[in-house]
C-alpha cells in the first residue's frame, strides 16, 4: 500500500481496522523512531472515536521517551491515550498517595520498575526482602486506589552480564533475577486487579533491549530500539480493557489448514505430518485449538465440495481439528462475504466479532471491501508464519480468561440444535415453548461478580448504557445494597450460563432501570421481556408511579431504542449520546413472557 | 552518502521530531527558536539519527547537538 493510501484510509472512519492493520505492517518492517514520529501526526483526531483514556505511567527510570511509541501503539490496539509520566524518583510516593497523579482518575495505572532499583545496584539485598517491599507498596497502593495496576520488572542492566558477576544459570544473580521475577508474578496473580506486563526479550521483539550509553545517559533501562516493543506490550495488555475481545476465527481450509488443494492433489496428496510445511499447518491448527479453548469460537469458510473437505477430516488422522470444533461453516462456491454474513447471523454475533483467516490475497481483498469491519489475515505462502500473523492482530487478546470463555465453544454446540429445531418449527413461540426455557434472577453476589463485569465489558448490542465499569465499581455498587440482579438462563439443550444483568435505583416517585445488559446468544428467547416485566414489578411493589431508562446510543445497540419504543415507552428526550426513556404507566404493559418459567433465587 | 543526502534525510528527522514542515528545518533551527525542542525531543533525535544513519553518536557530539547546523556538522563527519 502507498504512503498517500495509508494516510487517507486513517481518516476513514470505517475502515479503521484496515488501516490499523496496515499501519501495524509498515511500522513492523521498520520500527524507528521517524516513522513512529511521522505516522503519529498523521493519526486520525482523538476527538473523532472514543475518548482518551487518561494513564498514570510511574517508573523507576526514565520512561517519557516512550510517549510518541506508545500514542502510535494504543491506536494500533484500538483505543487511545492521554498520559501522565510521574518522575522517576516519584514512584513509591505515588503510591502510598496516589492523589498525588494529578487531577482526574486515571483508567489505569502501569508501575513499571527495574530490578536493580529494589535489589540494588550490586545485587546486594536479599530477594525476600525485596519482595517484602514491593508486596507492601503495591498492596497500600491496592487499599488506597481502585484502578488496574499493570506491574512490570525489567531486567536491567542486563548489558552487565557475564560470568565474571556469577550471571551463570542456577547460580548469583542469574538466579536472584529468576527468584526476583518469580515473586513479582506471584505478587500480581495473588492481587485482585494487578496485572504482570511480561517485557522480556521476546515479548517486546528486541533480543538486547538494554543500552548502557541509553542507560548512563538518559536513564532509561530500555534502549531506543526496544521502545516500539515495550508500547506495544503496554498497549496490547492495556488495551484489553478498553475494547470488546473478537469471538470468532473464520478459517479457510486449502493452503490454510493444510497443504494443497484437496480438489486437486486428493485427499492422500495434502501435507499435513511431522515435516515442513505439514508440521506448520498443525502448529496452525493447535493455535486455532487453544485458541477454541479461551472462547473463541471456530469457523470455516472454504470454496470447496462439501464432500472432498469432510473426506481429509474422516481420512486424515492427523487433523488436530474435527468438525465438532467449528461452531459454523460453509463449504460451497458461493462468494465468502455472503458465507461469511451467513454464519454471523448464525452465530448470533456482529461482524465486527469476527477475524478472517485465508492464504488467498484474492479473497482476502473481497472480504475487506465488503465487509469492512471484518478483521482479515492475509495468510500468506509462509504457513510457519501463519500463527503469529494471525495473533498479532491482538483481536484475541485477554487478560483473564473466565470458566465461561472456557465452554463457550461447546455451549455454541448446544446452540445448533436449537437452530435445528427453529427451523423444524415454523412459528416462534412454539418454538420458544419447545425449547422449555428457565430463567433464574438472583441478586449479584461475589461469586458472579466476575462474570457480570465480564457481561458489561463484552455486551454490545443489547446493553443499556454501554458504560464499562471496573469491577471495584461493581463491587461497591454490590455492597453499597444496590438492586443488582443477574439472569441465568438454560433451555433443554444446555445452559447459557449468566446472561443478563439488570440494575435499579428509587429515583423519587420513580424507578430507573440504571443499567441493563444481555448477552446477543440469549437474545430473543424472552429474557429481556422478563428483566422488564421485574423492573415494572419491582416498581408497583416500591409503590413507584413509572419506569425510567435512559439508553445510550452506540454504533451497535439500536435495538434497545427499538425495543423500549416498542414495549410502550415514551421518549422524553434525546442529546445524542443517549435517549431518556419513560414508562408512563405501570399496569397492562411489559407482559412477562409465556414461555419462561421464571425463579428468583435468593444470595 | 553525499552532503546533500545526509541534509534531505536529516531535514526528515528534525521535521518528523519537531512537528515541523520540512521546508522550516534550516541550518539556525536550535532549541531557542523552536519550542517543541525540549530535552525529550532531544532524547528522539539523538535516537532518530542514530537509527536513520545507522550510527552511534559520541557523548560529546550528543551535546553538542544544538542547532541543524551542528547536526549536519556531526552527522556529515561521519558518514559522507
Amino acid at each position: 500500500m502507498s504512503e498517500s493510501d495509508l494516510r487517507r484510509l486513517l481518516l476513514s472512519a470505517d475502515r479503521q481496522v484496515q488501516a490499523r492493520s496496515a499501519l501495524r505492517d509498515l511500522l513492523d518492517a521498520a520500527p524507528r523512531t521517524l516513522a513512529y514520529k511521522q505516522w503519529l501526526s498523521r493519526l486520525p483526531p482523538v476527538d473523532g472515536g472514543a475518548e482518551p483514556r487518561a494513564i498514570a505511567l510511574l517508573s523507576s527510570f526514565t520512561l517519557e521517551t516512550l510517549e510518541p511509541f506508545l500514542q502510535v501503539e494504543a491506536y494500533l490496539s484500538g483505543w487511545r491515550l492521554r498520559s501522565t509520566y510521574v518522575q522517576y524518583g516519584q514512584w513509591q510516593n505515588a503510591l502510598l498517595r496516589p492523589a498525588t497523579l494529578g487531577g482526574s482518575e486515571p483508567a489505569a495505572v502501569v508501575l513499571l520498575l527495574h530490578d536493580a532499583e529494589l535489589l540494588g545496584e550490586d545485587f546486594r539485598m536479599p530477594v525476600a526482602a525485596a519482595l517484602a517491599r514491593l508486596t507492601a507498596l503495591v498492596k497500600a497502593w491496592r487499599g488506597g486506589s481502585a484502578q488496574p495496576l499493570f506491574l512490570g520488572i525489567v531486567q536491567a542492566p542486563v548489558g552487565r552480564h557475564g560470568l565474571a558477576f556469577g550471571d551463570q544459570p542456577g547460580h548469583g544473580r542469574a538466579a536472584q533475577r529468576a527468584e526476583f521475577m518469580r515473586g513479582t508474578t506471584e505478587l500480581a496473580l495473588g492481587l485482585k486487579n494487578v496485572h504482570f506486563l511480561d517485557l522480556d526479550a521476546t515479548a517486546i521483539g528486541v533480543a538486547d533491549g538494554f543500552d548502557a550509553a541509553d542507560y548512563l545517559t538518559t536513564r532509561s533501562v530500555f534502549a531506543h530500539r526496544a521502545l516500539p516493543g515495550v508500547a506495544r506490550v503496554l498497549a496490547r495488555s492495556l488495551g484489553c480493557q478498553f475494547r470488546p475481545r473478537r469471538k470468532v476465527l473464520v478459517l479457510d481450509l486449502d493452503n490454510t489448514l493444510w497443504g494443497g488443494v484437496v480438489g486437486e492433489d486428493g485427499v492422500a496428496g495434502l501435507m499435513l505430518g511431522q515435516d515442513y510445511p505439514g508440521s506448520a499447518y498443525l502448529h496452525f491448527q493447535r493455535m486455532a485449538l487453544e485458541l477454541r479453548d479461551t472462547g473463541i469460537l471456530l469457523a470455516l469458510a472454504s470454496k470447496n465440495n462439501e464432500a472432498d473437505a469432510m473426506a481429509v477430516f474422516e481420512q486424515r488422522p492427523e487433523m488436530l481439528l474435527r468438525p465438532a470444533h467449528f461452531s459454523a461453516h460453509r463449504i460451497n462456491w458461493q462468494d465468502k462475504p455472503a458465507n461469511i454474513v451467513a454464519m454471523a447471523r448464525q452465530l448470533g454475533l456482529g461482524l465486527d466479532s469476527l477475524v478472517f483467516a485465508d492464504d488467498s490475497p484474492i479473497e482476502c481483498a473481497l472480504v475487506r471491501e465488503a465487509l469492512p469491519e471484518v478483521e482479515v489475515v492475509e495468510l500468506g505462502t509462509e504457513p510457519a508464519r501463519f500463527v503469529d500473523k494471525v495473533l498479532r492482530t491482538q483481536a484475541f487478546d485477554v487478560l483473564h480468561i473466565s470458566e465461561e470463555d472456557r465452554q463457550r465453544a461447546d455451549s455454541y454446540g448446544a446452540e445448533a440444535s436449537r437452530q435445528q429445531l427453529r427451523s423444524a418449527v415454523t412459528d416462534l413461540t412454539s418454538f420458544l415453548v419447545d425449547c422449555k426455557l428457565r430463567l433464574v434472577l438472583q441478586p449479584v453476589s461475589a461469586s458472579t461478580l466476575d462474570r457480570i463485569h465480564q457481561l458489561m465489558g463484552k455486551t454490545n448490542q443489547f446493553n443499556f448504557t454501554l458504560d464499562r465499569p471496573q469491577q471495584e465499581m461493581l463491587q461497591s455498587l454490590m455492597e453499597q445494597g444496590n438492586c443488582l440482579y443477574g439472569a441465568a438462563l438454560t433451555d433443554r439443550f444446555g445452559d447459557y450460563g449468566l446472561i443478563g444483568f439488570i440494575q435499579l435505583q428509587r429515583d423519587g416517585d420513580s424507578l430507573k432501570i440504571a443499567n441493563l445488559a444481555l448477552s446477543c446468544r440469549a437474545l430473543g428467547r424472552g429474557v429481556e421481556d422478563a428483566l422488564l416485566a421485574y423492573a415494572r414489578d419491582r416498581a408497583v411493589a416500591a409503590g413507584c408511579k413509572r419506569l425510567r431508562v435512559r439508553a445510550a446510543r452506540g454504533p451497535r445497540n439500536q435495538q434497545v431504542l427499538a425495543y423500549l419504543d416498542n414495549a410502550g415507552f415514551v421518549r422524553m428526550g434525546d442529546d445524542n449520546h443517549a435517549v431518556e426513556f419513560e414508562l408512563p404507566t405501570l399496569s397492562a404493559c411489559l407482559p412477562w413472557p409465556p414461555y419462561v418459567a421464571v425463579q428468583f433465587a435468593e444470595s | 552518502m553525499t552532503s546533500s543526502e545526509v541534509e534531505v534525510r536529516l531535514k526528515e528527522i528534525f521535521a518528523a521530531v519537531l512537528e515541523l514542515p520540512a521546508g522550516e528545518v534550516s541550518a539556525e533551527l536550535t532549541p531557542q527558536t523552536c519550542a517543541k525542542w525540549d530535552s525529550l525531543n532531544q532524547i528522539h533525535l539523538i535516537n532518530g539519527i542514530e537509527e536513520e544513519f545507522g550510527l552511534q553518536m559520541e557523548f560529546q557530539d550528543q551535546l553538542r547537538l544544538l542547532s541543524f547546523g551542528a547536526a549536519l556538522e556531526i552527522v556529515n563527519a561521519r558518514v559522507v
